[in-house]
């Protein structure tokens, strides 16, 4: 049976240098760096970069979902993949600044689906984890 | 490896205390009947006493403030982390940088807590109309940036980049809030 969609945090962040991070809250895990500049979105095994709307345009809200949704939220899918969690959850925000988040899951890999308000310099977000149903 | 400075300040530290030890016993044996025949009679009287005492004191209050501050307690027991600011990746920020070091800005760097970070950016660019992406040094995500920090427009995917390994840096240094670093420019 999958568990129902569960609203875990709506939360505003201040994204310095224009990007926030999806990322194992464990320490050790490295963020993927930018190659072009022009990339949307990094992900590594343990966390996902995503670029934002300049950091002057005011913050970024990042709304985490987990469980499996009945419809696809609106917006743009920017990224449709896995996260590694390897103990203490996820963080979401902004990791230059250390305004980061906690969002419990359990240890592995989960689905991992995000949304954006638009394709370009996003002002929202919308992350799904385990969507698909229990993370593994 | 400490310099001929520390040793020899170590070694009047240690002086002075072996001598605070050596009176704070000597006082006590007294306390008890008959003691006084085992201490050793202190024969410089009272004046030098209190000479020992004030400066008892003063090591207590260096070495305290010596394990509270950061020069000391943490930054010695490694070298400065260096930033390198590349040319290659962020030409235009690279070009900024050196010019803000050129006009005398500083090239050691203190991470900020958040709020500073926050301030420090509005502050300096909050009223930036372009060209470009506003880039500021010293960077808005330490104590050294804010008012009076030098701006430049630079390509917005430039300033991805430097975040993005501006935040490498901190993590595989651990440069922590409080914590300093260098910055060059290659």
């Amino acid at each position: 049976m999958m568990a129902a969609m569960v609203l875990v945090g709506r939360f505003s962040v201040f994204a310095l240098y224009h990007q926030v991070q999806v990322r194992d809250a464990a320490d050790g895990g490295t963020c993927p760096e930018w190659e072009t500049g022009e990339e949307r979105v990094l992900a590594g095994e343990q966390c996902i970069v995503l670029a934002t709307r300049l950091d002057l345009a005011g913050p970024v809200e990042i709304e985490v979902w987990v469980g499996a949704h009945p419809e696809q939220p609106a917006g743009w899918l920017l990224f449709d993949g896995e996260l590694l969690t390897t103990g203490q959850g996820v963080v979401v925000g902004s990791s230059l600044t250390e305004e980061l988040y906690p969002i419990p899951l359990a240890i592995g890999w989960h689905p991992v689906q995000i949304y954006a308000d638009r394709p370009k310099e996003p002002a929202r977000f919308t992350v799904l984890f385990d969507h698909e149903g229990a993370g593994s | 490896m400490d310099g001929p400075n520390d040793l020899l300040a170590s070694f009047a530290l240690l002086l002075i205390l072996l001598a605070a030890i050596w009176l704070i016993l000597n006082r006590g044996l007294r306390l008890f009947p008959g003691g006084g025949w085992v201490a050793v009679p202190f024969p410089f009287g009272r004046r030098l006493l209190r000479l020992f005492a004030v400066l008892l004191l003063l090591v207590l209050v260096g070495v305290l403030l010596d394990t509270l501050t950061v020069e000391r307690g943490r930054d010695r027991e490694r070298p400065l982390p260096v930033y390198v600011v590349d040319s290659k990746k962020t030409p235009e920020i690279a070009k900024h940088v050196r010019a803000a070091l050129a006009a005398g800005h500083p090239r050691v760097l203190t991470r900020a807590p958040r709020a500073v970070q926050r301030a420090n950016r509005r502050a300096v660019c909050g009223k930036w109309r372009g060209p470009g992406s506003c880039d500021e040094y010293p960077f808005a995500s330490t104590f050294e940036g804010g008012r009076g920090a030098s701006t430049a427009g630079v390509p917005l995917r430039e300033q991805l980049r430097q975040g993005g390994s501006l935040l490498a840096f901190y993590e595989k240094e651990r440069v922590r809030v409080g914590d300093r670093f260098l910055v060059v420019v290659r």
